[in-house]
């Protein structure tokens, strides 16, 4: 085929169009696609494969495709969960993971809140890859999302993802400074460029969360830090959610600057505390006990239990965390203990936060074991300011319980307001019920989401799932993306059908 | 015409309008027990025309600042209200997003050519109740630079950092009085393990 000779031509063995290779690029982790693949439904393939290993070799692959029209989807590590790599009409994958490599670590550079010190990789780097490198010469990128096993730096960039740290060092668009990218006709912008056609925009602002719909992301400059000395972890636990909030916000006010913040919602608390406080209890854990069928009955009729159990008197668990010289985060700590007191709770000790940390990544490594198993599990991740997070919360639950058993925490905290995570998990006995369902669920989420003034997606950016509802999300700034996409990508070749472009 | 101010304590931000002058707006805050903090809008601050200084408004600090560093405007924005040849565009009043490009970071330091700036809402800090100078110098430049990475990972939160010769530095730590103790005392311990001399005063 012309197009395979072609990218033959300038990557020799590094582009496949054979039906394996194209299967395995059909996806990435949205739950929407898992399902319909179960159900039976035909996957959408890519027509072929590619893996660059150069700025240079992407802006000769995208002259081409811009070209011939031919669609070019950017692949990271395929752990985005909003559809944003589907290959909805085919087109070229293009595979950065063969751009690896961390290419220097400089500073300190001085500002005025301290020193900084910056590092420059590729952005097919995995995370964690990027993590290890930086630990090796004493420093930390901060960035910490469930995914780091298994995503790029460039898919971080691109959904404008957040770690488990981020309260302490921010997202990552607070930690890239500058970034090298390809546009859908190949020009190539480097470090400290501008866009001919936008030149008063700076890149790294326009392509940062565009999720590849306007351009390729190569390369990137990020802060990074020196490793802390020392961390401490704490949980505290309150008889009501609405206190626990207050005392959420109040640390983050005081200026106190945690590194992970995490409070639990009771149903979700109430999980937590059957997996650390005692191994004997763990086996007692109701899900491990009850059976299955019971389990999947239950959630055919998921509503009325959970109205139930939330009459119940169950305590709230709130884990913080704080990173820096081992006398002052103390100090810290004990500021946030007293914050806490004051809203009336238990010191439950370092062990909550301990254990959070030692299994932080493996919850998301069980989901497959739960699709296994006949249910279906997603996430939703919203965010508001603290006035509006409470009834936030509390109208997602209720439409969404409708539907599936529902677990929340707040994490990603602000001095001005925090993230709201829901993970569902559903069964229906019916792969195709299953599919409407989900589908349901997340217009209900959506709805509501936007009526209530919280934001469709913190951390896990739009791609497919979402689109529908970004016009409302942006408002008067969806004509003025479709514009800037007009003038960078007028072919639309560069990631077609994301973001409601 | 009055100039709009609404104050969020739940949250701590301010919404204004771009029209008030960034003095007018800070000391309105005072009035209340807040601030814009550390003033990212310090090329204002530091203009020495103190007629230009005080002129300064929020409008011509957000399209004449920068969307990102510590310098940014951005830095302490949440959101804005501009008028665009689009129409009005009201950027979401979240902490934080992942849908599409933030741009709200087009928009300031755009020096108004994609539209302009009517209101800004503006993360607000209450008035420390203590605010302290540190100032250490070393012999050698090193050693100085050896304190600010242990000074990046430490947690104390630093600002106006000045360098002078590469051997003396100073910056302010301002906050909760517990709070401000704490960080000062780890600061003069870091300060003597790396071979530096605190300076009082």
């Amino acid at each position: 085929m012309k197009l395979l000779k072609h990218l033959e031509k300038i990557l020799g063995d590094r582009v496949a169009a054979d039906p394996v290779n194209r299967a395995l690029y059909c996806r990435d982790m949205m739950t929407g696609t898992t399902l319909e693949l179960k159900a039976g439904h035909p996957p959408l393939l890519p027509d072929l494969v590619c893996w660059p290993e150069t700025t240079e070799e992407i802006s000769e692959i995208l002259k081409f495709a811009s070209h011939h029209l031919v669609p070019v989807i950017p692949f990271g590590g395929g752990s985005g969960v909003s559809g944003g790599t589907l290959p909805l009409t085919g087109g070229i994958i293009l595979d950065l993971k063969k751009m690896n490599r961390v290419e220097g670590i400089k500073g300190p550079a001085r500002r005025d809140n301290g020193a900084f010190f910056t590092v420059t990789a590729q952005c097919g780097i995995l995370g964690q890859h990027l993590e290890d490198r930086l630990n090796e010469q004493g420093f930390t990128l901060g960035h910490f999302p469930s995914s780091i096993l298994c995503a790029t730096l460039g898919g971080y960039l691109a959904a404008r993802s957040a770690g488990q740290l981020s309260s302490r060092y921010g997202k990552i668009e607070d930690m890239v400074e500058d970034l090298e990218a390809v546009l859908a006709d190949g020009t190539m912008v480097r470090f400290g460029g501008r866009i001919k056609k936008l030149p008063h925009i700076r890149p790294v602002d326009l392509l940062v969360g565009a999720e590849g719909t306007l351009g390729v992301i190569s390369r990137a400059r990020l802060k990074i830090h020196p490793s802390p000395p020392a961390v401490r972890y704490r949980g505290v636990t309150f008889a009501k959610l609405p206190a626990a909030l207050t005392a959420t916000r109040e640390i983050m006010q005081a200026g106190l600057r945690p590194s992970v913040v995490r409070l639990y919602d009771p149903l979700d608390s109430l999980l937590l505390q059957y997996g650390y406080e005692d191994k004997k209890k763990a086996s007692k854990f109701p899900f491990k006990t009850i059976k299955d069928n019971f389990l999947k009955t239950l959630l055919l009729y998921p509503d009325l239990p959970q109205r139930l159990l939330g009459l119940l008197p169950t305590d709230c668990l709130l884990i913080f965390g704080f990173v820096g010289e081992a006398d002052l985060i103390e100090a810290q700590e004990k500021a946030a203990l007293d914050i806490c007191r004051r809203r009336i709770a238990r010191d439950a000790g370092a062990e909550p936060g301990l254990h959070w940390l030692k299994h932080r990544y493996s919850i998301s490594f069980k989901m497959p074991e739960l699709f296994e198993q006949g249910y279906f599990v997603d996430t939703i991740e919203v965010a508001a300011t603290w006035d509006r997070l409470l009834p936030l919360y509390t109208g997602l639950r209720r439409i969404l319980q409708k539907f599936a058993l529902v677990l929340a925490h707040f994490s990603h905290a602000y001095p001005e307001g925090c993230s709201i995570y829901f993970t569902v998990i559903g069964h229906t006995g019916s792969k195709e019920k299953d599919c409407r369902i989900w589908r349901q669920l997340w217009r209900g989420a959506m709805e509501r989401c936007l009526k209530l003034g919280g934001t469709i997606s913190h951390h896990h950016g739009i791609g497919v799932l979402k689109a529908e509802w970004l016009p409302r999300e942006l408002g008067g700034a969806m004509p003025f993306f479709k514009e800037i996409k007009k003038k960078l990508d007028p072919a639309g070749i560069m990631n077609p059908g994301k973001m409601g472009l | 015409m009055r100039k709009r101010i609404e104050i969020d304590a739940v949250s701590q931000l301010v919404t204004a309008d771009a029209n008030l002058r960034l003095d007018q707006l800070e000391a309105w805050l005072r009035k209340r027990g807040y601030s814009l903090g550390r003033l990212p809008f310090r090329n204002w601050q530091r203009q020495r025309h103190r007629q230009l200084r005080q002129q300064a408004t929020l409008r011509k600090a957000l399209e004449t600042g920068s969307a990102g560093g510590t310098d940014g405007a951005g830095e302490i924005c949440l959101s804005l209200e501009i008028e665009s040849p689009h129409g009005r565009i009201q950027t979401k009043r979240v902490p934080g997003s992942a849908t599409g490009p933030d741009f709200k970071k087009i928009f300031i330091g755009s020096h108004g050519r994609y539209g302009k700036i009517l209101s800004a809402t503006l993360r607000i800090v209450r008035l420390p109740e203590r605010r302290l100078t540190v100032k250490a110098r070393w012999v050698q430049p090193v050693k100085s630079r050896k304190f600010l990475k242990r000074l990046a990972a430490s947690g104390i939160r630093c600002s106006s950092l000045q360098f002078q010769d590469r051997v003396a530095l100073s910056f302010q730590i301002e906050g909760m009085k517990g709070l401000v103790a704490a960080e000062v005392k780890t600061a003069k311990r870091m300060i003597r393990q790396s071979g530096g001399k605190w300076i009082d005063g």
